[in-house]
């Protein structure tokens, strides 16, 4: 197949009758004012050489060494060299050539050899080989490698480090999986300077980091430990001061809330631990509620607004753990009846008579109906 | 025959069925409604109109009207042409016809006095209460103008429909400078330095013949007439030298309302509020009729009434949570549920009031209806201090 044609001027020159170095200076016209598109003049030849679409397809696809082209061509090497400077000058075909100039590689090919690496499913490429022959900067490298990642897969995150990639996605997660696995062997934590090359990389670091935790470690200050190193100590310090905002807990301690969140249930089987999702905090009933018990031993009444401020609690919260303490019999107190206080029945004024009549069961019934009907009422107007 | 009766019949005309019928240019007076010091108000009907109107006929002391005659006539018309407020009379027509002084004003369905004749203590509260408010404006706006009334009692409440009240007859009303407004000397234009008033409503430094307090005429001595006023309106009876409060003849007034009818009482001038704290201290906006209009007013009752509706439905809401814990409550409560059930009791009360009054919202015509947006933003101030006070006792 002809990948160009070829026009020789002394023959074009012989017919119309006018010297040759007329019709070259006339073509060079002709070619600098775009009269003769995909045309080059080779002078000292007397020829004009045009290129057809084919050879950029052809240059586009192949690698291929310059006598190659020459032959194929059927042009002198010289003559090939010039033309392909045309062809890079006109840019109608990204090309590189080898480092010693006497191959090209087409973008197309290179694209194809990158994607073949991809196509591996490995998170860490290593793309030297490929480019350690070509002349090509690191800007090309980079565009190329993009425009192969996003033919690979769109939704995959890419970290270009050199000829180095990083990816993070669904397609990786094996090899992310087995690189973890290797790692984990028999451990029972990994330093976080494990991951230091990665830790620029945020979306493959969550990779990982899910990854762990589905092996059961978490990351824990500048480790990932197993999760029950945390777990127990999450418990001592909840024994201990009966409340913990895991807010506060996790990041004094660089956890991640996300990662410990799913693990409290294992301390919130028992009955003894409350866990209050919206608030993130976790109650040792028996502890906070002895704190409950010591902060109102002088008061007869304490304003629940306080308490909650005390314990950095929403009043809500803080209503509901307190009826529940009091349902269950582990602080002595109520809450008043629009439950502004907390009233402390040690010391409130408790009627002497043990006995006096309990409360009006029917009569709160008929309040209670009396109210809602008020409210009704309210709500028509 | 007074002198007045004589002038009157001056103008009798004879029908052609012989009844007759006095006229004043353009009014033909139908019966005499009112007498008073100075002049003598009559049922009388615009002939051009068509309309029943008062027709104030001015007295002279003699044959013919003097300068000071003249003085009062001309006096009262230009105060009431200066309070254009739909709590104070409105004057319709003044002129003069053949010697006789005429202001054509608001006919009025009957006034506080007859009111507390006829019904005593059996008046609706409510009523009162629109009073209360309506009158407070009327007197601020007075005052405001730098007009003392020097005349409050109750037949110069008057009443141009159930729920209206307006303020009446300017005619020893005085027009003060500003330095003069807060302790005016009266002179009276008939008798130099002399008492004007109504005995029983005339505060004490005016009845008083202490020189500490003696002829010292001012807003507040206004405030005190109201106040007897008032407390009359409430009890009945004309208030003691010590208070006693109102609410022992009606449970049902608000502590606030008590508290300020007491101050306004006050022996000493300087312990009564002004008309405009009375309105503050209910709450009232008394800015309320500037640059206002009807539509803003619809708007206005509106977010009151909303505003009103959160505030009680949060705190039952409250209640009934309580309520609903049965389990947990102790024999200490009993208390509170007493309280409670008071607090339904009261709220209950204020909401059929209330229902009752943003009813007339659709009766009663802008301006006058301003009362409807004040009365709700006294009763939310009111539910405001009930639902406040009940919920820190308990």
């Amino acid at each position: 197949m002809q990948h160009v044609s070829i026009l020789q001027l002394k023959t074009l020159a012989d017919k119309l009758d006018i010297p040759v170095t007329s019709l070259i200076k006339y073509t060079e016209e002709a070619i600098t004012e775009n009269k003769l598109t995909n045309c080059i003049l080779v002078k000292d030849q007397a020829i004009v050489i045009k290129i057809k679409p084919s050879l950029i397809k052809f240059i586009e696809n192949n690698t291929i060494s310059l006598n190659d082209l020459s032959n194929t061509l059927k042009l002198n090497k010289n003559t090939v060299r010039a033309l392909l400077e045309h062809i890079k000058k006109e840019k109608f075909i990204h090309f590189y050539y080898s480092k010693d100039r006497e191959r090209i590689i087409g973008e197309k090919a290179l694209l194809n050899r990158i994607l073949q690496e991809l196509r591996k499913n490995n998170f860490i490429v290593d793309l030297s080989q490929i480019f350690q022959d070509i002349t090509i900067s690191n800007k090309d490298i980079s565009k190329l490698i993009e425009k192969a990642v996003n033919i690979y897969d769109k939704s995959i995150y890419l970290k270009i480090k050199g000829t180095k990639l990083l990816l993070a996605g669904y397609r990786v997660k094996h090899s992310i999986q087995s690189y973890i696995e290797k790692i984990l062997k028999e451990r029972n934590e990994i330093h976080i300077k494990e991951f230091s090359e990665f830790e620029d990389f945020k979306p493959l670091m969550n990779i990982i980091e899910k990854i762990l935790a589905e092996q059961g470690y978490i990351r824990y200050g500048n480790k990932y430990v197993k999760y029950e190193v945390v777990l127990e100590e999450l418990k001592k310090e909840l024994e201990e001061k009966g409340i913990i905002h895991l807010e506060v807990f996790s990041k004094e301690r660089t956890i991640d809330l996300n990662y410990l969140e799913p693990l409290l249930e294992t301390i919130c089987k028992e009955n003894s631990t409350v866990y209050l999702k919206k608030e993130k905090v976790l109650i040792h009933k028996p502890v906070f509620s002895e704190k409950i018990k010591q902060y109102i031993k002088p008061y007869s009444r304490v304003p629940i607004k306080v308490l909650a401020e005390n314990f950095s609690l929403s009043i809500k919260s803080i209503e509901e753990i307190l009826l529940e303490f009091i349902r269950e019999n582990l602080i002595n107190a109520k809450l008043d009846p629009i439950k502004e206080y907390l009233i402390n029945m040690d010391i409130a004024q408790i009627p002497l008579e043990v006995t006096s009549p309990p409360i009006d069961v029917a009569r709160i019934n008929s309040l209670k109906s009396k109210v809602s009907r008020l409210i009704e009422k309210v709500k028509s107007w | 025959m007074s002198t007045h009766a004589f002038r009157t019949e001056k103008y009798v005309q004879r029908s052609s069925s012989g009844q007759c019928f006095p006229y004043i240019r353009g009014y033909k007076i139908l019966k005499t409604i009112g007498e008073g010091a100075f002049s003598t108000v009559y049922l009388a009907e615009d002939l051009f109109l068509k309309k029943k109107v008062a027709l104030k006929v001015m007295k002279s002391q003699t044959l013919s009207y003097s300068f000071e005659d003249r003085e009062v006539f001309e006096r009262e018309v230009k105060i009431l042409s200066e309070l254009n407020h739909p709590y104070i009379i409105e004057v319709y027509d003044y002129g003069e016809s053949r010697g006789t002084y005429y202001i054509a004003m608001e006919l009025a369905e009957t006034d506080l006095n007859k009111l507390i004749k006829t019904k005593g203590r059996k008046i609706d509260s409510k009523i009162l209460e629109y009073t209360f408010i309506q009158i407070c404006r009327a007197l601020a706006e007075a005052h405001k103008h730098k007009i003392l009334h020097r005349d409050i009692k109750p037949s110069n409440i008057l009443y141009i429909s159930k729920y209206i009240a307006k303020l009446a007859d300017f005619s020893v009303a005085k027009l003060v400078s500003e330095e003069q407004f807060t302790t005016y000397i009266t002179r009276s234009i008939r008798t130099s330095l002399t008492l004007v008033g109504t005995p029983g409503y005339i505060a004490p430094e005016i009845a008083s013949h202490a020189d500490k307090y003696k002829q010292k005429y001012s807003e507040k001595t206004d405030i005190y007439s109201l106040g007897v006023t008032l407390y009359e309106a409430f009890t009945g009876t004309l208030p003691t030298h010590e208070y006693h409060s109102i609410r022992l003849f009606r449970r049902n007034i608000p502590k606030i309302l008590d508290e300020i009818l007491k101050a306004m009482l006050s022996l000493d001038p300087d312990d009564r509020p002004t008309a405009e704290k009375i309105l503050k201290d209910l709450g009232l906006n008394t800015e309320i009729l500037k640059n206002t209009n009807a539509h803003e007013i619809k708007y206005m009752i509106e977010t009151k009434k909303s505003e009103i509706k959160e505030l009680v439905l949060n705190k039952l809401q409250k209640i009934e949570d309580y309520l609903n814990q049965v389990e947990l409550l102790i024999n200490e409560d009993q208390e509170s549920i007493k309280k409670i059930e008071k607090i339904v009791r009261k709220i209950d009360k204020i909401f059929n009031d209330l229902f009752g009054t943003t009813q007339l919202a659709d009766e009663i015509d802008f301006p006058s209806n301003i009362f409807i947006l004040d009365y709700l933003t006294y009763k939310q101030k009111v539910l405001e201090n009930i639902l406040r006070g009940i919920f820190s006792e308990i």
